[in-house]
């Protein structure tokens, strides 16, 4: 009876403690931040765009936020619009900011699109800067410029020059039959004038 | 004596670093995305570059949009800015589109004429115009349509000739 007892009790005082804790922990800014990829197929040489979306779920203001992406190195990917590094000197409670960048993929193949980095000040008083990782999407297929073209593409020039090789094979034998008929009706005539 | 001097120096080179006196906006750069096949969402971004009196760095602006308030990002060293959104394909907004960027004081000032309704004194530092052609959908008739179009008129005219012939 006495080991329940003291185990409600214990129950207890966890459940109060961490009802502090959570508390506590709003009181202080927190940042989720969301990273997600606005295209519908991912393609060497055409623009990858990518949405980050901080949120400060947080009571107090998140000071001197910067968001930091090492996921697009110079040797596979080319900055087209945005920057890799965002700052912002604050992100007030309860509301959200969006950072917009465009890539352009180099090469095709997979690759690992991994977490952001957002480093922040929690509260006006906090010293001990806080990191907080963005989601990440895994492994992505970057589609070759000439699959995607032949899939997707418009194929108005293919199609002309179908038309332009077809041509022949119904033109050749459409005037051959036409200048028979011609003479045919030439020699028709004549015979009637007779 | 000495430290509460400091303190104040502190305080205001920390209140000044937040502010941009006679701010202006330069190089003002725009992009949105237009393929409607490869992106799920409209994109817009505008950049530019903000020149303070102050030099002041890493400060925030705020673009408005139909009433509706952005925030501007900063790159790392804090003199060219971001403001950048996103819109689903069907609900984008497409033709000329104003932005008018606003500093924090003008930002207060419009939240203010907000509740009181009057917008007179209000003053943008900058406006851009965005031009967004809407996202581009593929021809509106296809060529493989067209193609057998003209083959079927071809067809169509051989099977005439034919029969009359034979008649």
């Amino acid at each position: 009876m006495k080991c329940v007892i003291f185990l409600i009790c214990a129950l207890l005082a966890n459940f109060v403690y961490s009802e502090t804790v959570v508390a506590d922990e709003l009181e202080d800014a927190k940042l989720l931040i969301a990273k997600n990829v606005l295209n519908n197929y991912i393609v060497e040489g055409l623009n990858l765009t990518i949405k980050y979306t901080i949120h400060n779920i947080g009571s107090s203001p998140a000071l001197n936020v910067k968001l930091q992406d090492e996921n697009f190195p110079a040797e596979y990917f080319e900055y087209a619009s945005g920057f890799n590094v965002a700052q912002w000197g604050r992100i007030p409670p309860k509301s959200n900011v969006d950072h917009v960048v465009v890539v352009s993929p180099k090469l095709p193949g997979m690759f690992n699109l991994t977490s952001a980095v957002v480093t922040y000040l929690p509260s006006e008083k906090a010293s001990k800067v806080q990191t907080g990782y963005s989601t990440e999407l895994g492994e992505v297929y970057i589609q070759k410029l000439s699959d995607y073209n032949r899939r997707y593409a418009s194929q108005t020039i293919n199609w002309i020059l179908f038309i332009i090789i077809a041509s022949p094979s119904i033109l050749i034998p459409y005037f051959l039959w036409n200048s028979s008929k011609s003479k045919y009706q030439k020699s028709k005539k004549l015979k009637k004038s007779n | 004596m000495i430290s509460i001097i400091f303190g104040i120096l502190l305080l205001a080179t920390f209140s000044l670093g937040q502010q941009c006196n006679q701010a202006k906006i330069i190089n003002v750069r725009t992009w949105t995305s237009e393929n409607s096949k490869l992106n799920i969402e409209t994109a817009y971004i505008i950049q530019f570059k903000a020149q303070c009196q102050n030099n002041a760095r890493n400060v925030p602006f705020y673009g408005e949009i139909d009433g509706k308030f952005l925030v501007s990002s900063a790159d790392a060293t804090g003199e060219t800015y971001e403001i950048s959104w996103s819109e689903p394909i069907k609900k984008a907004r497409s033709g000329e589109i104003k932005v008018r960027i606003f500093d924090e004081e003008g930002y207060g000032a419009f939240r203010k004429a907000q509740r009181s309704g009057d917008f007179s004194k209000i003053k943008e530092l900058h406006t851009v115009t965005l031009y967004h052609q809407g996202s581009y959908k593929g021809p509106s008739i296809q060529i493989e349509f067209l193609v057998t179009i003209l083959f079927g008129v071809i067809f169509y005219f051989a099977k005439s000739s034919i029969n009359k012939i034979q008649n």
